[in-house]
């Protein structure tokens, strides 16, 4: 015990651990849209803070730009220009919510549980030795070749997905005026 | 300095051959104002193009044996080129009988026929795939094809739905895939099949094997999501009754067909020394799904979800001949792709009396259509007594060889509980044949096109073909496999 | 004789291709003829059928001759399972009854459907029936008996609701669907196991020495199976109630298959697998007690039936009760002589019955016919042998197979001579009820309604009336005591087994005298009660309670209804509310759903999602427990 209280990594994990809960909890407990999402800002941060830790810094700014800087800021634009309610709002409840906390806790319990049997209290050696993103790039290009092509599929799909279903049919008049154009 | 995998062209051919078909339709239909007269041509050519790679790859396996490349990423053998030949039947069937959808789409027309190609190419990847890293990403580019194509439909409520409940759940399903594959990276310290296996084999547990068991549990469980096997089943009858009619089939088919190949390689490399610990909740999960999948289909009111929850039942007999370890191989291949076909034309015949969008399909509708269309009548009977497993159709043939396996294989409890569910089964699959010939009722008569007229007709003479005399494919299954 | 075994192997197949080239030539073209023609085409394809069966049959005649076999194609080679067919004398017998039989009903039928809507449609249903049935009796292995199972069961639920649109035929129809689904559960179960101790299908392999492979207990065990099928399909206690129900069908078609052949089928399959039988006596023992309770209990309703066709539905299952106490007495042989002739004078008796419905105007209540002897002379006459041949009176056809059994059951001695008596007792019943039957349809006074013109059928009906009436007379012959010819016929095919013969010498002439004095009396007492009106009302009087029970069957339908049907309904339907509203909710739910969270909700985000998303989650932490419990 001694020894974790004179480690300072192991506080400055315990504070954003205690964040990522709170902040957690209130992303699906918030009566307020724009709350949540915020909140969820605060998840992401800390988690990527975490990966800090781990010095994993790539993985660190990739969630921190794509999440924290793109995702949820398109959350609250997305917010914004609908006419989603601003406010507190009642109707973000539903009465099943003691079900999914039930589901939730037990989820963590087994989660907690495993780890806890798992790992014990056994020290895992090198789990913070610095990966720079050269060698990430290496093997991205090298032995992760074909899945990191394949992850430009997955791209290709959503991007097909998203034109083609937020795109408005053209009426058969218009269709007809483009062929004649 | 980067370290250059081997690569091998062949071992990726028919996804290769896809993907260009995929990419040239999208272009054809973005840039040419008659893509509807190319889309035809483009879309036999594609699928004339993936059948050409897969030959090179027989001929390929049969001159060197099997081959990993892309640093033990993808295998190439004749187990991996019989599945992407279902898959591809499967491609080829749909797109006959449901042409009518695809066209009926207007400008999204090439749009959809890409994304049916895309999704062949994440699902046969699935197939091909010995690196869970590579699985997951073939299951999403399957997936997510999937998921815009229930939605690209006309603009329907049910549709919509469909589409957002097949979306959401399916990404919870991928999210606990992935959480079982870090899992098992932590446990194992290894993402390719045959490290996995030699872990299991060796005895070199890093730590206590709670975290790893649960690993596991959660892999099976994205997969078993992807087969609609009970209880994680529940979005396939909303998926099934909403999304559009002329691509369903496919969608089922697919989805069953890429899950099904990853399952079957599982239990023969990465997890075969541990079968006997994972086989039991296999086998209690295909039980679960035959017993619900045919009790909930005896009260489904609409045929699609009939078809939808005996789908769930399928799923079960797939997974029984998996639960018995990587023996009754040959007996899966033959139930997967004969059932598949099948599913793959009843819905087309779906789509020409519905149309192909997402009206549903209550029995009502079906009455006295052997008289309107004796022909398709006829053909969704078979159909029927096909999944039902009637001797003299391929299904029967499938179905009795997963029971004698199952049955060698020690677990007689599950064929028995297999044959009530098959033998309750015939009432809900008998259900629409009544109404058709039985019962009058003036409905709508459907047109049937001639692409249509031969999809319909080859799966015909496929299962009655194979119910009848199902040795050639048999033989080669078992040539190719053994 | 060589050149004919030759023929045999070379041609055989042709016997199932004829009526199956008939079933696909009119399936689509018979619409497009003219009425009789597709008629007279299904008849040609299943008499030249009975044709090349019979000179293939030339050979095996005189007895002593072993069956050939002959391979079509492979079907499923990995379990044993070629499409093969098996020409031996227990197959010959059979065909010869399918075929022969079945194209004189095809023959009468063309006068019978005259002007039906879908003339053409049930001669395809027909045909498509002989070709079923014929791979079901030439099968080589056990997979094409279930192939041509499960296709002559299709068959007769299409021939069943034939009139689909009267609610009767189509609930018939369905009835019978239902239950037979039970009997082939047992079959495949049988079929499983078959394979799981033999690793094969085939009759080649799994009837020659069973007893080197199985014990005694899983012959046992097979056999009870295969009994549950022949239970189903023979129409045996306790799954009988479909076959009455089963006479909604066109007569002719009720003939052919609810009487004469498809019923049959149980009691083939029983002498079919006779070797594996033959290692439990316990297996036996059950199927001669399943048999003589049936056959007993089938007469005792068929006393109070005012159905013209019901009295003959509650024979047919009285007898083919019978049958099942013959193969259940190891009596193979005597069991499948009574088949053959039964489905002669059976399919006679239907045939007789459906010509009187056919000039009555449709009217099947005996108690509004009588006296139609003069108006019918043909029919009746022939009736009246086809009367005697069941009643068993020597030395019609029905004597010497009915006394064949018998004298078997007693001659196995011990817990058989109690069959034995219960088949006596069924004996008197069965000349009673018939004669009940043909003295209310044929003699005394005309009770018909008065719009009723009664005349006699025409020449296409008739012949095959007469043709069967000089078989069902004659046809004993083939097997006497003094001569046993059918049995000698047989023997090839049960050469590996324990045949249980009748009793010799004196003993045979008792039994066989009492069994006569039997059917006489009953023919007396039920000729002398009905023919007089006022003895007649007195007998139903004193005996009211038993004959109004026997009209309902006793109440066996309702009893299912109430007990097995109502609550597997329920079952069904509470999963399914279960489903709709726990797990699926889709459509129904919706609304409720809605309307309790009172929201502003959009309905498409109806909060089910979420509710699949539990079940997900839930179904997943199961697994993950038990994986964690258990470890990999």
């Amino acid at each position: 015990m001694a020894d974790w209280i004179s480690l300072p990594v192991n506080w400055v994990f315990l504070v954003l651990a205690l964040v990522i809960a709170f902040a957690g909890v209130k992303v699906v407990t918030s009566r307020n849209l724009i709350h949540a999402a915020l909140s969820l800002v605060g998840v992401l941060a800390s988690t990527a803070a975490l990966f800090l830790l781990l010095s994993a810094e790539f993985v660190a700014w990739v969630l921190v730009l794509v999440y924290v800087g793109a995702v949820l800021v398109l959350f609250l634009f997305g917010i914004m220009i609908t006419r989603a309610p601003m406010g507190r709002e009642v109707s973000l409840d539903n009465e099943r919510r003691g079900l999914a906390a039930i589901t939730a806790l037990a989820t963590f319990a087994l989660l907690a549980g495993t780890s806890w049997v798992a790992f014990g209290d056994v020290e895992i050696e090198g789990v913070g030795d610095p990966i720079t993103t050269g060698d990430l790039a290496d093997s991205l290009l090298g032995r992760y070749l074909i899945p990191f092509e394949i992850v430009s599929f997955v791209l290709l799909a959503a991007l097909i997905g998203g034109i083609a279903l937020a795109r408005k049919d053209r009426s058969p008049a218009e269709e007809a005026e483009r062929t004649d154009a | 300095m980067v370290e250059t995998p081997e690569i091998s062209l062949v071992a990726i051919l028919p996804e290769l051959a896809l993907t260009v078909g995929a990419v040239v339709v999208l272009m054809v239909a973005v840039s040419s104002r008659r893509a509807a007269t190319y889309l035809p041509w483009i879309a036999g050519l594609t699928v004339a193009a993936t059948g050409a790679g897969l030959i090179a790859q027989y001929n390929d396996v049969a001159a060197n044996g099997f081959s990993v490349s892309y640093a033990g990423m993808i295998v190439l053998d004749n187990q991996g080129i019989v599945i992407r030949t279902v898959m591809l039947a499967a491609i080829a069937v749909a797109l006959l009988v449901g042409w009518r959808y695809v066209t009926g789409l207007g400008t999204r027309g090439g749009e959809a026929l890409s994304l049916v190609f895309l999704s062949a190419v994440g699902f046969m990847l699935m197939a091909s795939s010995i690196h869970f890293m590579l699985l997951f990403l073939g299951l999403e580019v399957g997936s997510i094809s999937l998921y815009v194509l229930a939605a690209l439909g006309q603009r329907a409520k049910r549709a919509d739905e469909a589409a957002m409940k097949y979306f959401l759940l399916g990404s919870v399903a991928s999210a606990i895939f992935l959480y079982g594959v870090a899992l098992l990276y932590a446990g194992t310290g290894s993402l390719t099949y045959l490290g996995v296996f030699e872990f299991f084999s060796g005895d070199t547990l890093v730590f206590s094997d709670g975290l790893l068991s649960a690993g596991v549990a959660l892999l099976f469980v994205g997969l078993l999501f992807k087969i609609a096997a009970a209880p994680f089943h529940s979005w396939a009858p909303d998926v099934y009754q909403g999304a559009p009619a002329g691509i369903v089939g496919y969608m089922g088919a697919a989805a069953k067909i890429g899950a099904i190949a990853a399952l079957l390689r599982f239990v023969q490399v990465p997890f075969q020394s541990v079968i006997e610990s994972i086989q039991v909740p296999l086998a209690a999960v295909a039980a679960f799904s035959v017993v619900l999948g045919t009790l909930y289909a005896i009260v489904q009111q609409d045929l699609r979800r009939v078809l939808a929850y005996s789908g769930v039942s399928h799923a079960g007999f797939l997974l029984m001949g998996i639960a018995t370890g990587g023996v009754a191989e040959v007996q899966v291949l033959f139930y997967l792709a004969t059932y598949v076909l099948v599913l793959v034309g009843a819905f087309g015949i779906v789509s020409l009396l519905e149309g192909s969008g997402s009206a549903g399909s209550p029995i009502e509708n079906w009455k006295g259509l052997g008289r309107r269309s004796p022909f398709l009548a006829w053909s969704l009977t078979v159909f029927m007594l096909g999944m039902a497993g009637m001797p003299a159709t391929a299904g029967f043939i499938g179905k009795f060889g997963i029971f004698t396996r199952a049955w060698s294989g020690d677990l007689e409890w599950l064929v028995i509980v297999g044959l009530l569910a098959s033998v309750a089964a015939f009432f809900f699959y008998l259900r629409v044949v009544v109404a058709m010939f039985f019962e009058d009722g003036d409905g709508k008569t459907p047109k049937l096109g001639w692409p249509a007229g031969i999809g319909i007709g080859l799966t015909l003479v496929i299962t009655v073909g194979l119910g009848l005399y199902p040795t050639p494919l048999l033989d080669v299954l078992t040539a190719a496999l053994g | 004789m060589d050149q004919l075994v030759t023929f045999a192997e070379q041609w055989i197949w042709l016997v199932i291709a004829l009526p199956l080239a008939g079933f696909v030539f009119n399936h689509f073209l018979g619409s497009r003829l003219p009425e009789p023609l597709a008629g007279v085409i299904a008849t040609l394809a299943s008499g030249s059928a009975f044709v090349v069966a019979l000179v293939a049959a030339l050979p095996w005649i005189d007895g002593g001759r072993h069956g050939v076999t002959v391979e079509l194609w492979d079907w499923m080679p990995s379990i044993g399972a070629e499409f093969e067919i098996l020409w031996d004398p227990l197959s010959i017998a059979m065909t010869l009854l399918v075929t022969g039989v079945g194209t004189l009903i095809h023959l009468y039928s063309v006068g019978y459907m005259h002007g039906d809507g879908r003339f053409s449609r049930y001669f395809t249903y027909l045909n498509l029936f002989a070709t079923s049935m014929l791979i079901l009796v030439l099968a080589n292995n056990f997979a094409m008996v279930f192939l041509g199972w499960e296709a002559v069961g299709m068959c007769s639920y299409l021939l069943i609701s034939f009139w689909y649109t009267k609610p009767v035929a189509a609930e018939a129809g369905k009835k019978a669907f239902v239950v037979n689904r039970i009997g082939d559960f047992g079959f495949i179960l049988g079929l499983v196991a078959v394979f799981a101790f033999f690793g094969t299908m085939s009759f080649d392999e799994v009837l020659v020495e069973p007893g080197a492979v199985l014990d005694q207990n899983w012959a046992t065990a097979i056999g009870i199976a295969f009994l549950v099928a022949a239970i189903g399909k023979s129409a045996q206690i306790p799954l009988y109630v479909w076959l009455p129900d089963a006479m909604a069908g066109p007569t002719p078609a009720s003939a052919l298959i609810h009487a004469a052949t498809m019923v049959t089928a149980g009691v083939y399959l029983i002498a079919r697998s006779a070797a594996i039988f033959d290692l439990s006596e316990t297996a036996l023992m059950a199927v001669a007690t399943v048999g003589a309770l049936t056959a007993l209990w089938a007469a005792i309703i068929a006393m109070g039936q005012n159905d013209i066709k019901g009295v003959l539905a509650y024979s047919t299952i009285s007898q083919l009760g019978y049958m099942v106490v013959g193969v259940g007495s190891a009596a193979f042989t005597a069991g499948i002589f009574h088949l053959i002739t039964h489905g002669v004078f059976k399919a006679l008796l239907f045939l007789g019955a459906g010509s009187v419905i056919h000039s009555m105007g449709d009217e099947q209540d005996m108690r509004k016919m009588g006296g139609l002897l003069k108006k019918m002379p043909v029919t009746g006459w022939t009736m009246a042998v086809a009367t005697l041949a069941i009643a068993g009176i020597p030395p019609l056809a029905g004597f010497w197979s009915k006394d064949e059994i018998l004298s078997a059951a007693f001659n196995r001695g011990g817990y058989y001579q109690f069959i034995w008596a219960l088949g006596i007792i069924t004996a008197v019943l069965t000349a009673f009820y018939m004669t009940r039957w043909f003295v209310l349809v044929f003699l005394g006074e005309p009770r018909w309604d008065s719009d009723a013109h009664p005349h006699e059928s025409p020449g296409v009906m008739t012949l095959p009336l007469v043709l069967l009436a000089v078989g069902a007379a004659v046809i004993g012959v083939i097997n006497t005591p003094w001569r046993l010819g059918f049995e000698h016929f047989l023997e090839p095919s049960f050469e590996s087994i324990h045949l249980q013969h009748a009793a010799e010498g004196t003993i045979a002439w008792v039994i066989a005298g009492i069994a006569t004095i039997g059917a006489i009396a009953g023919v007396a007492f039920g000729y002398l009660t009905y023919r007089n009106r006022e003895r007649k009302e007195r007998f139903e009087r004193g005996a009211s309670r038993l004959l109004s029970g026997a009209e309902r069957g006793f109440g066996v339908d309702g009893f299912y209804g109430k007990r097995v049907v109502a609550p597997l309904a329920a079952t069904a339907e509470a999963s399914a509310r279960f489903d709709s509203k726990v797990v699926d909710g889709a459509v129904n739910g919706l609304a409720a759903l809605v309307a309790k969270a009172g929201t502003a909700l959009q309905p498409l985000q109806s909060g089910f999602v979420r509710s699949y998303g539990v079940g997900l989650v839930a179904g997943t932490l199961v697994l993950v427990v038990w994986f964690v419990m258990r470890g990999v």
